[in-house]
Parts: C-alpha cells; sequence; structure tokens
C-alpha cells in the first residue's frame, strides 16, 4: 500500500458525520491515507459518501468520531493555518465563482492570502492560457457554460500552487476534447510539481488519466478496497459497486475468459497493439 | 423588467459610451442629478431628457427598452397628480421631465456600464463591507434567477402550470416556492463554504486593467 516513509498528506480514521437534521454518514474501512505526490482517486456509487469524505478534508465538516489530518492539522479547527496550500474544485461551480470577472475570479484566493497583485495577474494570466480560457478572462461567471464555469474554477485552485488539489468530480460536464486537454494539463502538472491530488468520478474511462491509485467506498460509506487503478479494474469485481470498468478492462476479461493471454491495460492504443501482434503471430 | 438582457447589453455593447471610463459616466450622471433636482422650469429638463435620447441613439442601445424603463416612475407622477391641489401645467411638465429624464440617465447608464466596472470605481469610494454587500446582492440576483427559472421550466414540463385551473396552478407554484426556498439555503451554504475555502475577508478585489 502507501510507503510509511513518505509523508502523509491525508490521514483520515474511521470518520463518522451526524447531520443535525438526522441521519449519519461514516467512512470506516481501510484507512485513508494519502502521501506526497500521490494521485488518488475515490470511486463508488451514488450517494457513498464521496463528496462527503472530501468535506472531512477540505474542513467543511467536523467529524462526530474519527480524526482527520491534513498537512499535518485539523482541517476543521485549523483550516486557516493550511487554507492557501489547499486548491478545491467543488462540484456544484456555480457558486464556486466569485469574482467579477473570470480574471477576478482566478486571481480571488491569492489576493484573499495576501500576495501581490502583480504578480497574482501574471499568474491568473499565464494559468488562463494553459487551461487555453484566456479569451474569456474578461467574461462574468454566469454568462459561462458549466464547462467553461469548471475550467475556471480549476484556474481558481491552481494559481495558488496548492500541495494539495481536491477535485470533486472535476471533469464532469465537460466536452470530449476539453476533457482531454485538462486531463492531459494535470498530468503533466502532476509531473512538474509532485502536486498531491484527490479526486471523485463516476467516469471509469478517466480515472486513469486523473489518478494512479484509487479507492472504492461502498454503499454505506466504507472504503472497501485500496489499490492502483489496474489493480482496481482487474482484480476486482465493481460491478458490485454499481461501477462499470472502461471498455478496454471489459474487452480483456472477455478475451481472457475466452482463453487468450494478453496482459491487462487500460490504454487503448496499447491493448490494440497488443491485438494486432497476437493476430499477426497467428496468422505467421 | 428583464435584468439578464440589461446585464447582457451593459457588458456586450461597443459603442463609444460602453468604452468610457466608468468614473467619468459616474461623475456625468452626478453632475446630470444635481443639474436635475434644481431645475426650476421645464425646459432644462427638457432638454436632457433630449440629450438622453440623443446620447441612447448615438450609443446604438436599444430605444425601446430605454423608453420603457424610463417610464416605470409614471405611476409616480399619476399619484402626485392626485396628491397635488392647484397643479399647473408648467408644475406637472417640470415634476415629470425631471422624474422622467433622471431615470433615463440612470437606465442609460446601467445599459452601458457593466457591473464589475461600476463596482471597481464604488471599491474606491464606498467601505469594503457596502461594496461587498452591493456585489453579492448582483452575483446572487443572477445565480438566483437561473435557479427559480430552472424549477419553473421543471414545474411546467410536468404539467404543474394550468391557468385554467388558477387555485391547482398556484398550489403548485407554492410548492415550487418552497423548492426554490430550499435551493436559495443550499446555495448560499455552498457560496460560504466556497468563501472560506478560498480565503473571504470581507473585501472583492478587481484587477481590471491595471496590470495589462
Amino acid at each position: 500500500m502507501n510507503n510509511k516513509n513518505d509523508k502523509i498528506i491525508v490521514s483520515l480514521k474511521c470518520i463518522r458525520h451526524a447531520y443535525t437534521g438526522g441521519g449519519s454518514v461514516s467512512t470506516g474501512g481501510l484507512p485513508f491515507t494519502i502521501t506526497r505526490g500521490q494521485r488518488v482517486a475515490v470511486l463508488g456509487p451514488n450517494g457513498s459518501g464521496k463528496s462527503t469524505l472530501l468535506r472531512h478534508i477540505l474542513g467543511l465538516l467536523k467529524p462526530t468520531e474519527g480524526t482527520v489530518e491534513v498537512l499535518g492539522v485539523n482541517p476543521a479547527s485549523q483550516y486557516m493555518k493550511i487554507r492557501s496550500r489547499i486548491g478545491a474544485v467543488m462540484q456544484n461551480t456555480d457558486e464556486q465563482l466569485i469574482g467579477p470577472t473570470v480574471l477576478d475570479d482566478v486571481a480571488f484566493a491569492p489576493l484573499n492570502f495576501g500576495r501581490s497583485a502583480s504578480e497574482t495577474y501574471r499568474k491568473a494570466i499565464d494559468i488562463l492560457k494553459r487551461l487555453n480560457i484566456y479569451e474569456l478572462k474578461d467574461r462574468l461567471p454566469h454568462y459561462l457554460s458549466g464547462g467553461e464555469r469548471r475550467k475556471v474554477a480549476l484556474a481558481g485552485a491552481l494559481i495558488l500552487e496548492p500541495d494539495l488539489l481536491v477535485m470533486d468530480e472535476p471533469l464532469e460536464g465537460i466536452d470530449h476534447a476539453s476533457r482531454r486537454e485538462i486531463s492531459n494539463f494535470l498530468q503533466k502538472l502532476h509531473a512538474e510539481t509532485e502536486v498531491t491530488m484527490i479526486s471523485t468520478t463516476h467516469d471509469m474511462d478517466i480515472v486513469s488519466d486523473l489518478a494512479d491509485c484509487g479507492y472504492v467506498m461502498n454503499q454505506s460509506g466504507g472504503l472497501e478496497i485500496y489499490g492502483t487503478i489496474e489493480e482496481l479494474f482487474f482484480n476486482h469485481d465493481l460491478h458490485s459497486f454499481n461501477l462499470a470498468p472502461p471498455a478496454t478492462v471489459r474487452i480483456i476479461k472477455i478475451l481472457q475468459r475466452h482463453g487468450l493471454a494478453i496482459a491487462p491495460t487500460l490504454n487503448a492504443e496499447v491493448l490494440s497493439n497488443r491485438l494486432l501482434e497476437l493476430l499477426h503471430s497467428e496468422i505467421r | 423588467m428583464d435584468l439578464n438582457y440589461i446585464d447582457y447589453i451593459s457588458i456586450s455593447g461597443r459603442s463609444w459610451l460602453h468604452r468610457s471610463p466608468a468614473g467619468f459616466k459616474i461623475l456625468f450622471l452626478s453632475a446630470a442629478v444635481i443639474i436635475l433636482l434644481s431645475a426650476t422650469s421645464w425646459r432644462l429638463p427638457a432638454i436632457v431628457t433630449a440629450a438622453m435620447i440623443a446620447i441612447a441613439v448615438s450609443a446604438r442601445l436599444p430605444l425601446k427598452l430605454v423608453l420603457t424603463l424610463s417610464l416605470y416612475p409614471v405611476i409616480f407622477i399619476v399619484i402626485f397628480l392626485f396628491s397635488v391641489s392647484g397643479l399647473t401645467l408648467s408644475i406637472l411638465a417640470t415634476v415629470s421631465l425631471r422624474i422622467i429624464s433622471l431615470t433615463l440617465a440612470v437606465v442609460i447608464f446601467f445599459l452601458s456600464t457593466s457591473f464589475p466596472a461600476v463596482f471597481a470605481v464604488l471599491g474606491r469610494i464606498l467601505p469594503d463591507f457596502l461594496v461587498t454587500a452591493l456585489f453579492f446582492t448582483y452575483r446572487s440576483i443572477f445565480l438566483l434567477s437561473d435557479g427559480f427559472a430552472d424549477i419553473y421550466t421543471a414545474l411546467h414540463l410536468r404539467g404543474g402550470t394550468d391557468f385554467r385551473r388558477p387555485v391547482f396552478t398556484l398550489s403548485r407554484l407554492g410548492m415550487a416556492l418552497g423548492h426554490f426556498l430550499a435551493h436559495i439555503i443550499a446555495a448560499s451554504q455552498r457560496m460560504a463554504e466556497n468563501l472560506k475555502l478560498r480565503g473571504f475577508h470581507n473585501h472583492i478585489y478587481y484587477l481590471g486593467k491595471r496590470y495589462e
């Protein structure tokens, strides 16, 4: 599992959150431990508590039981100490965009944290260009499309150059080309900065773009499985969690059931190359 | 009154008036207000009204909308008519033209100046809490109008509006309003959480074009 010698960025143990209106969400099962530089996905069916888990990490919820530690502090009581080191993209970006214009919104958090206006402006322009949304800079947030809002929210999180990036369904509502563009950008960013990333997603086709490993939550909020994304898809039956593996995994599993020895991969191009090699060797 | 449309015109317009600095327009508006309030005859307000219409036309503002919005205060003029005795035509013309030209000036200002630009100027002269309150009022109007439009569309598509059955429609609108209230509470909670996460401390920054 995780290398304990690495610096732990996030640690959650047996948390339970009771809502004032009744009902509670527990995140039991496996300990949730994220070390520096990891890219982790939290997967699970609707209502399993993925967003609640992220809200605990962001200090927006105080657990009734259990412990939460983020960047060495309890985020619910000491969030002020770590907030400039955390970038967050929430599921509903409508209320996340606050600045009068896109540029102002991207610059919002760094200016709140006392960073200089000229430096923030330069960084905001840079991040807008890197995310290919520079042309939106003078637009008003309420006139943006859903996908554009999500990209602006991501820019607003990334401008902080955070140690930890928390993203709740970051690519939801974004068209295919932009999704590819953003996931490539996040991969490049991770390679450059080793930022720790935690994301939730329903879309199994993009999990491997967003994360190297993942936790699977069951319907009652328990963290049931942990592993690399390949291990999750190839060694476990995720259908029982209402999760359908990507097409490449389904194809490989069908071929394996029919006795074809084909090595697991999540990459469609790699899979087609392996199939072509097999075909050629059969012909010969 | 379609606030979205007014907002859209103020942002998308490219006329000389739209491009003029917001500070200059605020000064011009303030001067117009002082002149109109001190006017004692109908002639000066009439000249200002004509000038405002000329400005609206030259700035390619939708004249029908400008005039419709400017006529909103007519209701107050009618109330005034009934409440004052010994009214002469000259007094009526002075009061009416003063009110209409004042409204025209304000309408033209808001149709040609985007809110962020207004807010950038206000941010320099008004206290933080007031500017922030104004800004959140503005932002919330759009968030809430979108939310209500969605709820109303859902109600309409699912047969909740039938104006031949007013009692039924009213009860369904009441349900929609309740749902809208829950939506407002949830949205405001999410906004408060986002403000906390993004380090908000009662100040909205406006970078504008200062660093270009």
